[in-house]
């Protein structure tokens, strides 16, 4: 009964929004040692979307049907224990002089948001521990 | 003091006035009561999982829903393991003695 | 997937930032000491200096000139931080003024002073100093979670 909690989705959800959260958290660093860095463009990572979709199991664009084991899939959804966080940079339009895009109050508000993100995620995961300790020692 | 009466047994139908007019509730076995509970706390556990995984996928941006979830699980087990516990110890105890 | 040393390669790579803000703040107090040093052991008046910057990444970085809007393009790694590529002397010319009695004044009684702009040097300060600041919180919000992810399972 307990071994199954690990194997469930749950588990793998905060698990890996936690390994997100960890990615998150370099990236930004990357970004803010980079702020004044001629041609520097920022990266920012994406999870929650794709994990969320692929537990819904309904991928956004169009999804081809195999009829034969041949049939080479058309978008397929993906299984949630594949999904890892991705490291996307973004090319945008606003430029500065130097050709820099990191707006440094940004960076420090979403560093904000990440830690605490990260440290909901913990508490959460640690709350459940500590409940699944319970039942196993009861009072003694 | 000629006047005053005895307190008669307490009905624990009749304390309202309305109430005397409903059939009296069928006590319940303490089977019953165990398994109620149990079954309230195990609500409470998916209840608190369930927070956790909407967290996890961004869904709930409230952290302090997901922890008072949490806590009231908590709580719930902490209640019906203690409650648990004593049951056995006083099964214990009345194995124990000698008869 | 997650590396055992990510929290603190992060920490490194805000640490880089440092390093090369507290660098760039060094040129800028170097540029203001030295806004009217018209003599210097190379000749000529005191130049401008400043810092190249460049991200410190495992690939090559590409330029995408051609891209339009917010178009993401996927990458493996986030990089590792800044680095400081070369000091530059900013090869803008000197300002001149008209001053025949000064000892450093040329044919025509014109010296030629460095081209350096103290207000462009306070605002660069100021960015500097906040740039700084801003990887000092990142260092803090990294510790913070490392911390944190210490609890996990903690009675």
């Amino acid at each position: 009964m307990l071994g199954t909690f690990f194997k469930s989705i749950p588990y793998i959800a905060v698990r890996k929004a936690i390994d997100a959260a960890t990615l998150r958290q370099k990236v930004y660093s990357h970004n803010i040692a980079n702020v004044d860095t001629p041609h520097y463009k920022r990266s920012e990572v994406n999870f929650e979307d794709t994990f969320k979709q692929a537990l819904e199991r309904t991928p956004r664009r169009l999804v081809g049907f195999k009829t034969d084991g041949q049939h080479i899939p058309i978008n397929p959804p993906t299984d949630p224990l594949n999904v890892q966080p991705g490291i996307w940079r973004e090319n945008d339009m606003f430029y500065r002089s130097d050709d820099n895009n990191v707006d440094i109050d940004v960076e420090m508000a979403e560093v904000a948001k990440n830690e605490l993100k990260f440290n909901s995620l913990v508490e959460s995961l640690n709350r459940k521990i500590r409940r699944l300790n319970l039942s196993i020692r009861g009072r003694g | 003091m000629n006047n005053i009466s005895s307190i008669g047994p307490l009905r624990p139908d009749s304390i309202l006035p309305f109430e005397t007019d409903m059939p009296p509730k069928k006590p319940e076995t303490f089977s019953e009561m165990l398994k109620g509970a149990v079954d309230k706390v195990d609500a409470m556990e998916k209840t608190a999982d369930d927070m956790m995984l909407k967290l996890a996928t961004g869904e709930v941006q409230d952290i302090h829903e997901v922890i008072i979830a949490a806590e009231k699980a908590e709580l719930a087990l902490q209640l019906t393991v203690e409650i648990r516990d004593r049951v056995i110890e006083a099964y214990q105890t009345i194995m124990r003695m000698a008869m | 997937m997650s590396n055992v040393n990510e929290i603190f390669t992060s920490i490194d790579t805000s640490a880089s930032g440092l390093t090369a803000q507290r660098l760039r703040m060094d040129l800028i107090a170097g540029n203001i000491a030295n806004v009217d040093t018209t003599r210097t052991p190379e000749g000529g008046p005191f130049k401008r200096q400043l810092a190249v910057f460049a991200a410190k990444t495992d690939f090559a970085p590409r330029r995408f000139p051609f891209l339009p809007m917010k178009i993401k393009t996927k990458l493996g790694n986030p990089g590792n931080g800044v680095r400081v590529l070369e000091i530059v002397k900013d090869p803008s010319p000197p300002r001149m003024k008209y001053d025949p009695s000064h000892p450093d004044a040329n044919n025509e009684g014109y010296v030629a002073y460095p081209n350096i702009d103290v207000i462009k040097e306070m605002v660069d300060l100021i960015s500097a100093s906040r740039a700084y600041e801003a990887n000092v919180t990142a260092i803090n919000s990294a510790k913070s979670m490392a911390m944190k992810s210490l609890e996990i399972g903690a009675r």
